[in-house]
């Protein structure tokens, strides 16, 4: 037999298609299902980057104590003892997710969030900042963002009876992930339904910051998370007038 | 594999990890029974490739191809599989006079050329799996075994020269594959 004939033959017998056995597929798929669930992120407390930050933490713990709203500077300066980066643990479906999370200066906005630039980034916009996915997500997705708002000139009474009456809705005040009022919006109960949160703090300028985040059912225990995981990281600044 | 689905994946996406699944079940079931001749390995290897491929997906380098680095990762758990096997059943060690006891002997050419295949070594019984079981040309070849374009020419070659040998053995000098 010439070589040819022997790789053809040997192509044609080697290749015999191997006919899936659906239980042991999904057999399979549980035991790797249950296997990446069973890997948990090494628990680690978070911490500061630098002994900067762990003055700024200090000084945030501090703060809290005073005052249950989020953590905010007493003077512009403190923006500089923020870290550049943080290593953060974001609570998801049970198991507690590891990264870094960048420091993003709006000091021009009164504030600096941490956010999760692996997967989102804030980009400026007339009247708000908004944090929205890296990556465009497909086009069956629904929109997934952080709208981070400013009301410099509106209390947040006044803010809060505006969105009330606009949307519809009653806000109340709750503790996670901020202490804040809050309102949320569904539009449905399938995967794709569409969900509104907005949490409405003062801005210790007489006026009011909202966060308006969207995303969508099947993602509240993802990009929700995710997006409130941030909202904790949100301090508000002194605004520099230099 | 598409890209949107491999940063789908990356983000920890498992409805997008599941459609990976779908898509290389069938072939590394195909590739690892060919190369491990149990379907129960064949499974386990399979199994630990795809969690190591999830685990490992934000290393892949989504500008180069997916399907060798699929089969590098595949290639590596079946022969750690062969590996941890070996010292109860390495049948690179198996003295060819076991399978050449007439009562055992097989009829079917398939189950010849299975037979052929299980006494070749390791790695060109993996070569000619890659080649002729899930068609990997030569340079993904050469990526996925992690060796030359060369090399992979010079050890299928070696791997045809064995196997042809191995079958002439089997049919007493009479070759038919």
């Amino acid at each position: 037999m010439d070589k040819n004939k022997f790789n053809q033959m040997l192509e044609a017998k080697l290749k015999q298609e191997y006919e899936v056995n659906e239980r042991q597929k999904e057999k399979t798929w549980k035991a790797i299902e249950d296997e990446l669930d069973f890997v948990q992120p090494k628990k680690k407390k978070s911490k500061w980057v630098g002994f900067a930050a762990t003055v700024a933490a200090a000084v945030i713990l501090v703060i809290g104590l005073m005052n249950t709203t989020p953590g905010y500077a007493l003077v512009d300066k403190v923006k500089e003892w923020f870290a550049p980066e943080k290593d953060v643990e974001i609570p998801i479906e049970g198991t507690e997710e590891e990264g870094t999370s960048y420091l993003n200066d709006q000091t021009e906005h009164g504030y600096v969030i941490y956010v999760d630039e692996e997967r989102y980034m804030l980009e400026e916009h007339e009247g708000y900042d908004i944090i929205t996915t890296k990556e465009p997500l497909p086009e069956q997705y629904p929109e997934v963002f952080m709208k981070i708002i400013r009301k410099k000139d509106q209390s947040v009474d006044e803010t809060i009876s505006q969105l009330e009456a606009k949307h519809g809705f009653t806000f109340e005040q709750t503790a996670y992930p901020i202490n804040a009022q809050t309102a949320r919006t569904l539009d449905g109960n399938n995967w794709d339904s569409v969900i509104n949160r907005y949490y409405v703090i003062p801005d210790e300028d007489g006026g009011s910051y909202i966060f308006h985040q969207r995303f969508f059912l099947e993602a509240e225990e993802g990009h929700g998370a995710r997006l409130d995981a941030m909202m904790k990281d949100f301090e508000i600044v002194e605004e520099n007038d230099e | 594999m598409d890209k949107k689905t491999i940063k789908k994946i990356k983000k920890g996406d498992k409805k997008a990890f599941r459609a990976l699944y779908d898509e290389y079940y069938q072939a590394a079931m195909r590739a690892s029974i060919a190369m491990l001749k149990n379907e129960s390995d064949a499974s386990d290897a399979v199994q630990e490739t795809f969690i190591r491929v999830y685990k490992g997906i934000h290393t892949y380098d989504d500008s180069k191809p997916f399907k060798p680095w699929f089969y590098r990762i595949l290639t590596n758990e079946v022969r750690r599989l062969v590996s941890k096997r070996k010292p109860e059943t390495d049948i690179d060690q198996v003295p060819q006079s076991a399978f050449h006891d007439k009562s055992t002997q097989p009829e079917a050419d398939n189950e010849i050329l299975d037979e052929a295949m299980e006494r070749l070594k390791e790695d060109h019984r993996e070569a000619l799996v890659l080649k002729y079981v899930e068609g990997l040309s030569e340079k993904e070849m050469s990526s996925v075994l992690e060796i030359s374009v060369g090399a992979v020419k010079s050890r299928l070659f070696q791997a045809r020269k064995l196997l042809r040998e191995e079958l002439r053995g089997d049919y007493h000098g009479q070759e038919q594959v």
